[in-house]
Parts: C-alpha cells; structure tokens; sequence
C-alpha cells in the first residue's frame, strides 16, 4: 500500500540530480517498489545498446526504495549488490520491480528484476541494505 | 526536455502506476497519460514512434482480460477527451470525442428522447474502447453490434496519419478499424446514430426455463417479439436441471403508449439508486456479498434465485427503466472485489445456431466434471457481422464467470483450453474484450489463417514500427 512515507521516499528520488538527468521514475509501495527508466542514446555504450550502469541504476533503486518503504526514519545504504544483465536494450522504457525478501536484524536483502519493453527479462539484482544514519528530513527532498 | 532527438513534454516519464485489467487478474505498472486533445494524442504518439516506445490506448477499462494494459510500456488513458460536440435531435447523431463514456451519452441523450443503440453491461467503457471491441448488447440479434450503428469517425493510425472512414468512405477501413484491439491506432472523433424512445421505462416479462433445451426453445419462441433477451443460467445445476435459468425479454414502449413519458424519461428517475432499501449504501453490497464468493455459497445463490424466479408472483410483466434493464454490472459497485485476491475471468463462447445446443452442454458438463462450474453464467442470441475481427455467429453465447484465485488460477487456465477445444470443435467463435486465455493456435482456429495474416499486414501497415500493443495482442498474435 502506498503511504505518506512512501510518497515522501518517491519525491525524495526524483528530486536527485542523477535521476532527472536519467529519467528514472518511481512507484513505491511497502516492501515493494517499481521504477521506470525511458531508453535514451545519449546514455548508450559505444556499441549501440543502454550501458550496465542504467541496469544497475534501475534494479539498485527498486530493491534500495522497497528496503526504505519499511524504514521509516532514516536512509538506507546499499552495501553489497550482485546483476546480472541478460539482454541488451535499444529502445522503450525498461521496468525493474523490487521487493524485500528478507530481514536479518539489521540487514535487509531485496531483490529486482529488470524487463525490457517487450516485458522479457533483461537483467536480475539482489543487494544488501543496512540502515544509515543520515535522518529522512525535507533537505533530502523527503518531503510531500 | 529530450529524449534522443524527441522533444516532447512527456519525457520525463510519469510515475508508474498499477492499471488493472477488468476482471483484477491482470494488471500491468507502467506510465500512464491522460491526453485531453486530438494534439495532446498526436504528440504522445510520436514521442512513442520517435523513441520506439510502446503503447496502449485504454478508454474505460472494461475488457475482463489483458486488452487494455501493457507490460514494458505506457498506458495511454483516453477518458480526459470526452466532449460531447454536437447532437442532431432530427437525425439522432451524436457527434462525440472518443473518452466519451456510453454513461456520459445515455444521460445526456435521455431526456431528449434518445437512448444508444448498443450498450454493454456495464455503462462505463468510452467509445473509442466500445468500438475497438465493437462490443454487442442483449438485442445483438436484432441490431448487431456498436459499429454497425456508426455513420462516421476519424481515426488516428499509429504512424500518426489521421483517416476520416464510414460505411462508403474507406469502407475496408471502417470494418477493420472497428474491431481492431486499438492495435492499428486510436479512434478521434465518433458519429454515432442513437435510437428513438417513446418511454423511460421498457416492459420486462421474466420467463423460468427448466433446463437448456427450454431456454433455447424460449429464445426461439421470444425472438420475433423481443427488443432485448438474455438468459441467465444457475451453472450449478446438474443432470435433467442443467442449464436452468430465467430468461428476461424487454421491449421498448411505441409512440403514445406512456403516459407518463415527460415524467418517466428525466434523468433523476433513471440514475440508479445508490442505495438498497433506500439505506445501505450500494458502496457496501459487495462486503455482504464476500461470505458467498465460494462454491458452496455461489451454488446457493444460484440456487435461491432460481427457486425465486421460478414463483408466480416473480413471473408477472412489469416496468424498468431503460439504465436498470442495461446495466446489471453497475447495480453493486466494486462487486467484482468478492473475487480478490485473485479475482475472475470470463469466457464466453459463440455458438453456431445448428451446434449451439451441444456445444454449450458438453461446456457445462466439462465445468462440472473438473470441478469448477461457473459463479455466474449469461445466455445471449446474435447475428452475423462484417467486421474483421468478429466474435458474431448466427447462434448462441454463453459468458461465464470463473473466480481465480493464485492456487487456482493455473486450474483454471487448463480447463479454459480445454474449453477451447470444445468450441473450436464446433466452429464457436471467442471474444477478445472478454479474454485472458487465448493462445495463438486458437485465434487462428475461429477467425482463419487469412484473417489473422490480414489483421498482421494491416498492423504493419498502419502502425510500422509496431508502438501499439497490448498484453493480450503480444499473448496472441506475437509482439514481433
């Protein structure tokens, strides 16, 4: 279910630098999260196809928002993440979906996938998340 | 902002959004637009070909199945173009942008007389969606479908050219853009004829059929005098009771034969209450209703109104507003909610007149042997139509709800293609805004393998580099 919280982590994301110049955007609910991202040239590999970089973009934010969804009070830090990219992608938006599928006392592991715009599979993430100190306040741009 | 060398002010992207199909047992999250403009749309659609993004145009939601959503893309809403332009009371013309919804129509055209000649169960899908499906009613035997009452629309192909077509003008056109799935563009603005009513009210005569064979011999008898017929049919039952059912056959009133016509034909009188028993809330009718969405309590739903259909004081003729008669699905708001989590399919089957009859038993005896006869189960008569992708036969329907549940649901796809065989066995034909089963192999088995080259060679023709799809047009013609 999408809250106050969640909407807050929402324009907390898109207000990043990184994420305007990439396009990236966000539906978070608790335990999950989706992220969209327009396939753009100007962000392509010389040999013509989006960079792993944008893989790893998508799947890092649908796995680190749906992790936040449940910590309410400060950001969360990703501090291991394994990809794997299994196609290349030209054209379209690409879709990653996120969800936390554990909680070890303070580590959260979620995992994403990543489909291309004929909704095949084009890469798969697992991070690892602890809790930060940094505190969830307006400056981030968590705010409403 | 850019993308590429697309300049258009949707890029960024919007949030995804969850957009369920109509049935909640498909959904898809994806960007979703809501132009109010014939330019608003044309921009949307080159930033799609611009950018090699792919669409959908949704109008209400109201396919059951995958029609109007779209995995890996963006979901174009279509209810914010929704202006009723001009409206012809000497002709009956209604000339109206495509997001206009049949609701929108029926109350602005009732109290000058006139009602659609076509409405579905349900008055919220726009017309643009209406005609992409050329959705059919309870008089489909005797009018045929939305399109056929269709005196002209423009539409606007995926490679962004816009096509003014009728029943002379671009002829082919007309009949392949109606009925297309939204696959070769999207409707722009729609002249649609409505009908002449002399009543706010038709006369409706409840009829209780034994079985199947009584409800096709009471179709038969009622055909030649009845405005509208359905069948409804307790699909529990079983043995010499299979197929029973009550049949309601309505009829408009003729000219002068209401008295009460100024009154009765205002819009107040029509508007379905909101309330049961003038106290609870209709909002809240689908939470009394969750305790019964099993198979014991279904069957005992089934049961009852049967049994009360079936006494004298129930079969006598009355009166029913026009809105009260048509739209069934609209009585409970969020009915549909009993389903959840997984919610519910519909498949419903054509049948050819001559094998009508056997076909739809051995469907039903098929239900029953794997366990899963249908919650609920409409019978319908229809004619044959010219559209390119037609569910039309000269015969029989028989739409039935399937609840789905996550353990059920593969269940439940396995009996549809069994189903499947069954119809195509008996040259039944299938309907696409009800759909969430088909495979390829079936699609080409009712409609012929020309037909399905010709909906592929008119795709590649008006949409060339292919940004219009769907889940269910990439399930069952490929998204290549």
């Amino acid at each position: 279910m999408k809250n106050e919280h969640c909407i807050k982590l929402e324009n907390m994301m898109h207000s990043a630098p990184f994420i305007q110049l990439t396009g990236l955007r966000a539906s978070i609910t608790e335990r999950e999260a989706v992220m969209t991202l327009p396939v753009q040239e100007k962000l392509f590999h010389a040999a013509g196809a989006m960079h792993g970089a944008l893989y790893f973009l998508a799947l890092d934010n649908a796995t680190f928002f749906a992790v936040n969804s449940i910590v309410e009070d400060v950001y969360v830090l990703t501090v291991d993440f394994n990809i794997s990219l299994t196609k290349p992608i030209k054209s379209g938006i690409v879709t990653a979906k996120g969800k936390v599928i554990d909680q070890i006392k303070s580590l959260y592991i979620a995992e994403a996938t990543l489909y291309d715009s004929e909704n095949e599979v084009a890469g798969k993430g697992t991070g690892k998340f602890v809790r930060s100190k940094i505190k969830l306040t307006p400056e981030l741009g968590y705010k409403l | 902002m850019t993308n590429n060398n697309v300049t258009t002010k949707y890029f960024p992207l919007s949030n995804p959004e969850k957009v369920e199909s109509w049935g909640m047992s498909h959904f898809c999250e994806s960007p979703v637009y809501h132009p109010k403009s014939i330019d608003e749309i044309k921009e949307i659609l080159k930033f799609a070909n611009d950018s090699k993004t792919r669409i959908v145009f949704r109008g209400g939601g109201c396919s059951y199945g995958d029609a109007s959503i779209i995995n890996g893309g963006i979901v174009v809403d279509m209810q914010s173009y929704n202006k009723i332009l001009n409206f012809d009371e000497s002709t009956g013309i209604i000339h109206a942008e495509s997001g206009t919804t049949i609701k929108q129509i029926w109350e602005f055209a009732i109290e000058k007389g006139f009602w659609p000649p076509v409405v579905s169960g349900t008055m919220h899908p726009t017309l643009g969606g209406a005609l992409s499906m050329n959705i059919h009613g309870k008089n489909n035997f005797a009018v045929g479908p939305l399109g056929e009452h269709v005196v002209e629309f423009s539409f606007l192909t995926g490679s962004g050219e816009t096509i003014i077509c009728s029943k002379e003008k671009n002829k082919e056109l007309f009949y392949s853009f109606i009925s297309g799935l939204g696959m070769l563009g999207c409707f722009l603005e729609i002249k649609l004829k409505l009908k002449k009513i002399y009543s706010g009210k038709m006369l409706v005569t409840p009829i209780p059929t034994k079985n199947l064979k009584e409800m096709f011999d009471e179709f038969v008898k009622h055909l030649p005098s009845s405005d509208y017929l359905v069948g409804w049919v307790d699909a529990f039952a079983t043995g010499a009771s299979l197929g029973r059912g009550l049949i309601h056959k309505a009829n408009n009133l003729k000219e002068g034969e209401d008295p009460d016509f100024k009154e009765n034909i205002k819009l107040k009188n029509q508007i379905l209450p909101s309330t049961f028993f003038g106290v609870i809330p209709k909002s809240w009718m689908w939470m009394f209703m969750y305790p019964f969405s099993n198979k014991l309590g279904m069957r005992l739903v089934n049961w009852a109104k049967y049994i009360v259909g079936t006494l004298p004081f129930t079969q006598k003729v009355y009166k029913q507003g026009h809105a009260e008669f048509a739209f069934l699905l609209d009585y409970v708001p969020g009915w549909k909610k009993i389903y959840k989590p997984g919610s519910m399919i519909q498949y419903q089957v054509f049948f050819p007149e001559n094998s009508a009859y056997t076909g739809m038993k051995e469907i039903f005896e098929h239900c029953h042997k794997k366990g899963m006869p249908s919650f609920l189960a409409v019978f319908k008569r229809h004619r044959k139509d010219n559209f390119l992708i037609s569910h039309a036969v000269d015969g029989y329907s028989m739409a039935m709800d399937f609840p789905v549940s996550p353990k059920t649901r593969q269940k439940v796809w396995d009996m549809a293609y069994e189903l499947d065989e069954i119809v195509l066995k008996h040259k039944g034909r299938f309907y696409f805004a009800k759909d969430s089963v088909m495979r390829p192999k079936v699609a080409e088995g009712f409609l012929s393998k020309e037909v399905v080259q010709k909906i592929k060679d008119l795709k590649k023709k008006y949409d060339p580099n292919n940004i219009l799809q769907s889940d269910l047009y990439s399930r069952v013609f490929g998204n290549k």
